[in-house]
């Protein structure tokens, strides 16, 4: 398969070649995290397409190593654009479900001007995972970030969906105790 | 806080965390080509065993392999798991062979720090067989990273029974941990205190002991009668009495909690030229009902011996982490018993 160097050369020739092979390449991945955000296959393709096209337009002069996060997060940002957007329309995706579960582990009684800004909480959840296991790591982002359902992340680390369950649910806890001790919650 | 601003603050994540959970894939092992592999492998190990090992296996059956290429050979993979008070256990591979079964396990911490290198499963593991069996268990290694323990089990059924059934269930119920070791003088413990007429009493309960002269100081056996505690080398366990019980010098312990902490151990005597003189019986007792704290009177007959040219030492192998659970796999027999 095409390295991703070779990609980047691509966008920096302006070759639309170079949407073909990082679809190649990724476009599952890609399919997949917008389809478990908006839980429509329209929609989802949607994003990735609109994510390319951010792509194009960033690259150059961006120049992203690596480049599959770098797109991951452009498509992550898209979808769940998309899914505020429409938060009227009841919608059961597995994100839906993630970020219930993640509700439960950061509820607290902050006004919104108190609230901690993204990037500063982002910064403590790199210091929290920085405490877990590769392993846990592993599950944990493929959950809240790449949004995988527990069978795909059974699959993924070899354990199997209820080992995913329980070990989310320790994580989650780990994570509530963290944020408190960090006065992130109160 | 809310489910949005989290989301919104993982997108900030490092990339560095978004590139490691999309390379991880667990790496199902290559079993399949152990036929072929294992000739060439039991070659090399005799040769250069880490570098082919470490290019074609993980570390835990690297491990394994050098302790035991045959055992490593005939393991078949299994990768069942259970959890239970935020432990798992993972069956990674077994093998039954006649009345004989060998079974590979992890033991990972998924709450904190309750496995360590010294970790055992206090003889509480089984598997669920109709006949009395044998079992030994080896501590492979352990991971500090993964927080993960490895064991080798051994059971062999008496009597020569092979092991028969579809299936196998492996049961754990209990396990011990940050185990620490003592070895060394007791400088505490001054011998010009020994009682010459110490006080004695008969013990509720006498476990049992050993020795060469166990058996005829086992019957009638009076225990010292506690002095308080005269030295304690370490946590769990303290000297509590010394004394002459028929010329023959008596020094009692008391090993604290030891159904969940196993802490055990012995006295010995040293002198300058490294000669030692161990206990002539050991005998384990209680003086209450719960059987919580064990007793444990080391006899020594030092008759031809000037006890002053000696030092007494102490052996002890303490415990605090006990952990229980409900740790239950069941695995296909026909996969593992070719």
């Amino acid at each position: 398969m095409i390295e991703d160097e070779k990609i980047i050369g691509l966008f920096f020739e302006r070759s639309e070649q170079a949407i073909r092979e990082l679809d190649n390449k990724y476009g599952k991945i890609f399919h997949d995290l917008s389809y478990n955000i908006v839980n429509s296959r329209q929609d989802a393709e949607e994003c990735v397409n609109d994510a390319y096209l951010g792509a194009w337009n960033a690259i150059p002069p961006a120049h992203p190593t690596p480049l599959l996060s770098y797109i991951v997060k452009i498509v992550r940002n898209i979808s769940l654009k998309l899914y505020w957007k429409k938060e009227a329309v009841k919608r059961n995706s597995i994100y839906t479900i993630a970020m219930q579960e993640i509700e439960a582990c950061i509820a607290d009684h902050r006004t919104v001007e108190d609230e901690i800004e993204a990037r500063e909480l982002s910064g403590i959840i790199e210091e929290f995972l920085h405490t877990l296991t590769v392993k846990e790591r592993v599950i944990f982002m493929r959950r809240y970030a790449y949004i995988d359902t527990y069978a795909d992340i059974a699959k993924r680390v070899g354990i199997s969906k209820k080992n995913v369950s329980v070990r989310l649910t320790l994580i989650r806890q780990k994570l509530k105790q963290y944020l408190i001790e960090r006065e992130v919650l109160i | 806080m809310n489910a949005k601003l989290f989301s919104e603050a993982m997108n900030e994540v490092n990339d560095m965390y978004y590139q490691e959970a999309a390379n991880y894939q667990y790496k199902k092992r290559g079993w399949i080509k152990w036929g072929t592999l294992a000739a060439c492998l039991l070659l090399v190990f005799t040769m250069s065993v880490p570098s082919l090992a470490e290019a074609v296996f993980d570390p835990v059956y690297d491990l394994l392999y050098m302790v035991s290429p045959t055992i490593a050979q005939k393991l078949k993979p299994v990768r069942m798991s259970c959890a239970d008070n935020g432990i798992e256990f993972e069956v990674i591979s077994a093998y039954v062979e006649g009345n004989e079964a060998k079974i590979f396990v992890s033991v990972q911490d998924l709450e904190g720090d309750r496995i360590d290198e010294t970790t055992d499963l206090f003889d509480s593991y089984e598997i669920n067989t109709p006949f009395d069996s044998s079992s030994s268990c080896k501590n492979m290694g352990y991971d500090a990273e993964t927080k993960t323990a490895t064991f080798l089990i051994s059971i062999s059924q008496w009597n020569e029974q092979d092991i028969i059934g579809e299936k196998i269930t492996f049961h754990v119920r209990e396990m011990l941990s940050n185990k620490e070791k003592y070895d060394a003088a007791l400088p505490d413990l001054d011998t010009n205190k020994i009682s010459t007429h110490p006080e004695t009493i008969v013990p509720t309960y006498i476990f049992g002991g050993g020795g060469t002269s166990y058996k005829e100081i086992e019957e009638d056996f009076r225990a010292l009668k506690t002095t308080g505690i005269l030295c304690s080398p370490v946590d769990g366990v303290d000297i509590t009495a010394m004394g002459y019980v028929d010329e023959k010098l008596h020094i009692q312990v008391k090993y604290d909690n030891v159904l969940v902490t196993d802490n055990h151990g012995y006295i010995y005597f040293k002198n300058d030229k490294d000669e030692k003189i161990q206990c002539v019986a050991n005998v384990g007792f209680s003086m209450g009902d719960s059987h919580q704290e064990r007793y444990e009177e080391y006899v020594f007959d030092l008759s031809d011996v000037d006890l002053t040219e000696y030092e007494a030492y102490g052996h002890f192998v303490t415990c605090d982490t006990h952990v229980t659970g409900d740790w239950s796999v069941t695995f296909p027999l026909e996969s593992v018993s070719q």
